[in-house]
């Protein structure tokens, strides 16, 4: 029941956030378009380099786009669901949030998931639709049970994110400063478009314990290859209910500290 | 010139304030820093040479990224997009200030700055891993490059602020930035990576646009890869475009600013 | 119905020194001042009234309907609403009331309001056909049908006010809570919307309480007002009796018959007007009968009235003087 009315009341909202970017169609298409470039471009990139140096810490060519797709994968899901963060900054420094925080709906909902953009799962079905044909055809998979744990790192995956993106508004809510913010977990998860070997041990720690890169990314991909041993599995699963539990406490305590614009 | 002094030192305060901002950015800059580093080290692995590039080199590369990202892109006259569009740029017009030179000072107090910080980050990168850095042999080189790097200064400082000057006339401002930023400045300006690594072809097209001569060309002359011919050619074209968007700023910002009607109010 | 006691909520706003110096010891050291918004208030609404909250800017009214409606946690104190605990923000309670702040919009505002009712429709599991009664009753009584497909953007102040209204009372709570409902408006819609709200607890004897400066909306609308200043509550009670309270002086109209000069006009009284015919005076409150039966004797006059003075200035001469004994 209760499923049934947050997943309307999402469909809605994205329905209408659809309609707003209607009439700024010019920005929504040239976003579009700059992702599918950059993408692009990157690709390129590394398909030259590696095809010249052949190896990247340890990684072919294929294995090192395989990682590069998952970190698009991921982050253009993560993206899609989670949008509604860009947009909250304006709704809590006008003082509009709270009218959404008297209704009665999940304090978070609006924050997160209240500007959920089509334009980005047009984009994504393109993506899994390459990411899967590319997979199979360069054989990157061990097995069905790698296939299996795949699937399941990577809900882990979307799990972990929301509880950061949570965290997020929680910050917004306290300090109205979180652009930056958004821009450091984007530029620290941007970290795992390489293979996030490459980096020093101490990085690839702070990587895993911190704003955890390697669970986000690397853990679901090297799942799939086969390479991920236990101890890395229960670390992704402990890290995400850690994160998570700590984000709804952080949540409901900013909502305590909040001040409220004044009027 | 003492409403100048004024406005740098407001614009200084302001990063006071903004503090937690300011050093996010500095973390983010550090970040993108050693991400490429760390990848061109993976890529070299034990090998001394690679696609024309040797380790030091290449590195070099890397750091002189990290460093002219600083003094030639970056850039506060962004901030004019978001006036314009909020109607602030109406207060700002009333004052006796000349936009242009405004706009210049908050960019030189923000380079000044940030470069301040970024030689810091990079000397202490350098110093942990234990990097050699490339120092070039001949006097004309730091010479040629001091100059190159000041022509990308205003070349991009003026592109930015046609960029901006977009402003007047769309509500897309964001889209449209964000697209020539990461888009056409982070790879065809060589802020990634070598643009000689691409086929020739490419190059010799990507060669004449404004781009390289931001990034790439500088750090060539700095890499001492380049012949005094190639170096002379490069400060052609180079001024030109310079000379190209200075003019088409100012035409720009006559003609937004005369038609501009404060928006939201 | 609702009921507060010794409610207290404090902020921290911290100072900074001006110019670089100021700037730079901010990095080390911030000075934080403690605001106290509200500070220890009590009183108990039922259901049914509409109360007013009044008091200078920046008193706590605001944040008194905050803390009431949930917005805000309690740094100390009881507050308690039909029944539940504000702070804990239980749907059935949110269910039960709006709060419509004037200088804050639910709308969305690239779209019609009519999207905004539908999604608040389900937000709020009102049943379609209720949904559809409530609505074309709230239409009816505000005079909108014509703009409900209209972007919000492209709307006045004043229509957008009254979907903002609609929005809020779709689901028919039973409490309100209006912060400055008619500020921006023109004359004609500030009646309006205060006809509204008069109707509105007429008719479904919901329990309204609103903060306003203007003195109009108080006056038609609320027999009982509290007046906050500085975070405490320092009046309850009916509007009459704040100027039967604080009111120091009366005013005595008079219209003349014949001419009289200035100078015998002021030897009468303080003159606070005089355009011939009329003269206004102002006297203190015990002097009253005495002043008025000395024009009487001295003055042609045509007509005499003895009025308080517009409530206006009573509030106005109360929140500078502050002397709320």
């Amino acid at each position: 029941m209760e499923v049934k009315k947050i997943t309307k009341i999402w469909l809605m909202y994205t329905s209408r956030a659809a309609q707003s970017a209607l009439l700024t169609t010019w920005a929504g298409i040239l976003f579009i378009i700059g992702k599918i470039v950059r993408f692009l471009l990157f690709f390129v990139f590394l398909f030259a380099v590696l095809s010249a140096a052949k190896n990247l810490a340890g990684y072919n060519r294929e294995q090192v786009i395989f990682f590069f797709l998952i970190f698009t994968l991921v982050d253009a899901m993560v993206q899609f669901l989670f949008r509604g963060v860009y947009h909250f900054r304006p709704l809590v420094v006008s003082g509009d949030y709270d009218l959404d925080l008297l209704k009665p709906l999940p304090s978070f909902f609006r924050p997160i998931f209240g500007y959920t953009d089509i334009l980005d799962f047009v984009t994504l079905i393109p993506l899994w639709i390459y990411f899967l044909w590319f997979v199979f055809v360069n054989h990157l998979f061990a097995g069905v049970g790698d296939l299996i744990l795949f699937f399941l790192l990577l809900g882990n995956s979307l799990i972990l994110a929301f509880a950061f993106h949570l965290f997020i508004c929680a910050i917004c809510v306290l300090t109205t400063e979180i652009d930056h913010l958004v821009w450091v977990y984007r530029d620290l998860t941007s970290m795992a478009r390489f293979p996030t070997d490459i980096y020093q041990k101490f990085i690839q720690g702070i990587l895993t314990f911190t704003i955890p890169v390697v669970i986000l990314f690397t853990v679901p991909a090297k799942a799939l290859l086969g390479l991920l041993s236990w101890p890395w599995i229960a670390l992704a699963f402990g890290i995400s209910v850690l994160f998570l539990w700590g984000s709804l406490k952080f949540w409901k305590y900013s909502l305590k500290r909040y001040s409220s614009a004044s009027s | 010139m003492k409403k100048y002094l004024q406005l740098a030192k407001i614009t200084l305060e302001e990063y006071f304030v903004y503090r937690l901002n300011f050093y996010l950015w500095r973390f983010r800059s550090l970040v993108t820093f050693l991400t490429l580093l760390f990848f061109w080290l993976a890529i070299y692995g034990n090998r001394g040479e690679f696609l024309g590039y040797q380790k030091s080199q290449m590195l070099t590369y890397v750091i002189g990224i990290a460093f002219l990202r600083t003094i030639v892109l970056g850039s506060r006259s962004a901030d004019m997009a978001m006036q314009i569009r909020s109607g602030e740029l109406t207060k700002l017009l009333l004052q006796p200030i000349k936009t242009i030179r405004f706009w210049f000072t908050r960019d030189v107090v923000d380079k000044g700055l940030n470069l301040f910080f970024t030689i810091i980050e990079i000397l202490v990168v350098l110093w942990i891993l234990k990097l050699s850095f490339y120092l070039p042999h001949h006097l004309i080189t730091y010479l040629s490059f001091t100059v190159l790097s000041l022509l990308a200064v205003f070349l991009y400082f003026f592109l930015s602020f046609t960029l901006s000057a977009i402003a007047f006339w769309t509500e897309e401002i964001w889209a449209t930035r964000w697209l020539f930023g990461i888009i056409f400045l982070e790879f065809l300006a060589g802020a990634f990576f070598p643009l000689d690594v691409l086929p020739s072809w490419l190059t010799k097209i990507i060669y004449l646009t404004p781009f390289p001569y931001l990034v790439f060309f500088p750090l060539k002359i700095w890499l001492e890869q380049l012949t005094t011919g190639a170096i002379a050619q490069a400060f052609l074209i180079c001024s030109i475009w310079l000379i190209f968007f200075w003019w088409l700023a100012i035409l720009m910002w006559r003609k937004g600013s005369k038609n501009y009607q404060a928006y939201g109010g | 119905m609702i009921e507060v006691s010794q409610l207290r909520k404090f902020y921290s706003v911290f100072k900074k020194e001006p110019g670089l110096i100021g700037s730079f010891k901010s990095i080390f050291k911030r000075r934080y001042e403690e605001v106290r918004a509200v500070d220890d208030i009590s009183f108990t609404i039922e259901e049914g009234e509409l109360v007013g909250f009044i008091g200078p800017n920046g008193a706590g009214k605001t944040t008194t309907l905050k803390c009431l409606s949930g917005l805000l946690y309690p740094d100390s104190g009881f507050v308690s609403a039909l029944g539940f605990q504000p702070w804990e923000r239980k749907p059935e309670f949110q269910k039960q009331f709006a709060l419509v702040m004037g200088q804050k919009n639910q709308l969305w505002w690239d779209l019609p309001p009519m999207e905004t009712f539908l999604l608040n429709k389900e937000i709020y599991e009102v049943p379609q056909e209720q949904f559809k009664k409530t609505l074309d009753e709230l239409v009816e009584l505000l005079e909108v049908e014509d703009i409900l497909k209209i972007q919000v953007r492209k709307l006045s102040l004043g229509q957008r006010m009254k979907c903002e209204l609609i929005a809020a009372l779709l689901h028919s709570p039973k409490v309100l809570f209006l912060d400055e409902p008619t500020i921006g408006l023109d004359v004609v819609m500030q009646k309006k919307i205060r006809d509204f709200i008069k109707e509105y607890n007429l008719r479904y004897k919901a329990t309204i309480i609103l903060t306003s400066h203007y003195m109009g909306d108080v006056k038609e609308l609320c027999q009982r007002v509290m007046i906050i200043d500085k975070g405490k509550l320092v009046f309850d009670g009916e509007l009459e009796k704040i100027v039967k309270k604080y009111a120091e002086h009366k005013l005595i109209s008079v219209v003349l018959n014949e001419k009289v000069e200035l100078k015998k006009l002021k030897e009468i009284g303080k003159i606070k007007e005089f355009v011939y015919p009329h003269v206004n005076f102002e006297v203190k409150k015990q002097q009253t009968s005495t002043l008025a039966a000395k024009i009487l004797e001295e003055l042609p006059v045509a007509d005499l009235n003895i009025e308080e003075p517009p409530i206006e200035e009573i509030i106005r001469d109360l929140f500078t003087k502050k002397n709320y004994q």
